[in-house]
Parts: C-alpha cells; structure tokens; sequence
C-alpha cells in the first residue's frame, strides 16, 4: 500500500531499512532523543520476548500498520 | 517541563525511582523538543495533553484568549490523542499555516512522548505494582 505523508520528508535520508527517515531528516538532535529513549525502553529486559511481541503486535494494529 | 524533578505524582515518582535514566531522558528529549518548538507553544499542547490522559479540567490561558496558532495546535493535540490515526490534511495544513513543517515535526513527537509519559505515570499511578 502506498501511502503519502501528510508532510513532507525532506529527501535523502534513509532508514536502514530504506524508508524515509523523518526524524533525521528534520532534525538529528530529535533523531538522537528518540534512539536514546527506545534503547532505553526495548532493550530494559523487562519484559519478556512473548509479553514484548503481544504488546507490539497489538500497538502495530491500533495504528493500523501492517508491516 | 515534562517531567518535573521531585514531583510528588506517585507514578512520576515511580518512574524516576524505578528507572531515574528513562526519566533523564525523556525530560531531556522533551527539552530538546520545546527548543524547536517553541516553550510556550509547547506548554500549551503539554497541558492539553496531561488533561485529555488525566480527564481533569486545563488551567485556562495566562494571558486570556489563544491566537490562531495556538488553536491550530491544540486541535491537532486533542485529534492526536484521541485517535493518531484520524489527523485530517486540514489539521495539518492548519499548523502548516504558520508553523514551518520541522517545527511541526517537532510539535508532533512531543505530544506523541507527552501522551505516552502521562499515560504511563498514570498507570503506575493506579497500580499497586512496587517490584
């Protein structure tokens, strides 16, 4: 499904994956904010993989991803 | 400031005894954020925010009634916290109108952290959860 953003990414900066990265390209120091805080949270342990993959799959569908 | 230091809010509280690094970092993130933004832009929208998550009543504006801009914003906060998904191309180009388009950026990851922080203190608020 193709999409378009509601506003637009500067272009050239690409995620690993081969999106457009939007926090990197508006601006790096939100870019850093955001890589700092999901460090944080994803990689705590705190949670265990089944638990992590539920609460992620569940968040993916409320937002009506489907990748 | 979203998360203030030494709040006596039992879930901030929990948070930043539980884990003092993630509330660095979001309090820092956020600054970051509102010096894009633009601080009492920002505080606004953080209020908004904080009200829709708690369902407690806003202080009204300090300085009485909200300019275009702001308005534009806390639409397009309230649209964001109740249903990401269903922010129309009008909200946007609402903010658009006078906001450049990273500064709106901006707006939107703050809101997004802001509603995700409250949300959370708000659940470790309600539970009894001390481990």
């Amino acid at each position: 499904m193709k999409t378009t953003p509601k506003l637009p990414i500067p272009p050239g900066l690409l995620t690993p994956q081969g999106t457009p990265d939007p926090y990197q390209a508006f601006d790096p120091q939100i870019a850093r904010g955001r890589n700092r805080l999901t460090s944080l949270t994803r990689a705590s342990g705190a949670l265990d993989p089944v638990t992590s993959e539920l609460v992620r799959l569940r968040n993916a569908y409320l937002q009506g991803c489907n990748t | 400031m979203l998360v203030p230091v030494g709040s006596s809010d039992p879930g901030t509280a929990r948070v930043a005894g539980r884990r003092p690094e993630l509330a660095v970092a979001v309090s820092s993130h956020f600054a970051d954020l509102e010096r894009i933004v633009g601080a009492e832009l920002l505080e606004r929208c953080r209020a908004r925010v904080q009200s829709i998550v708690a369902g407690t009543p806003e202080a009204p504006a300090a300085d009485g009634a909200d300019t275009d801009v702001v308005r534009a914003c806390l639409a397009l906060t309230e649209q964001f916290c109740f249903s990401a998904q269903w922010v129309t191309d009008d909200q946007i180009d609402s903010v658009l109108r006078y906001l450049e388009p990273g500064r709106l950026f901006a707006l939107i990851v703050a809101v997004s952290l802001a509603e995700r922080w409250y949300r959370l203190t708000a659940f470790l608020d309600g539970t009894s959860v001390s481990r």
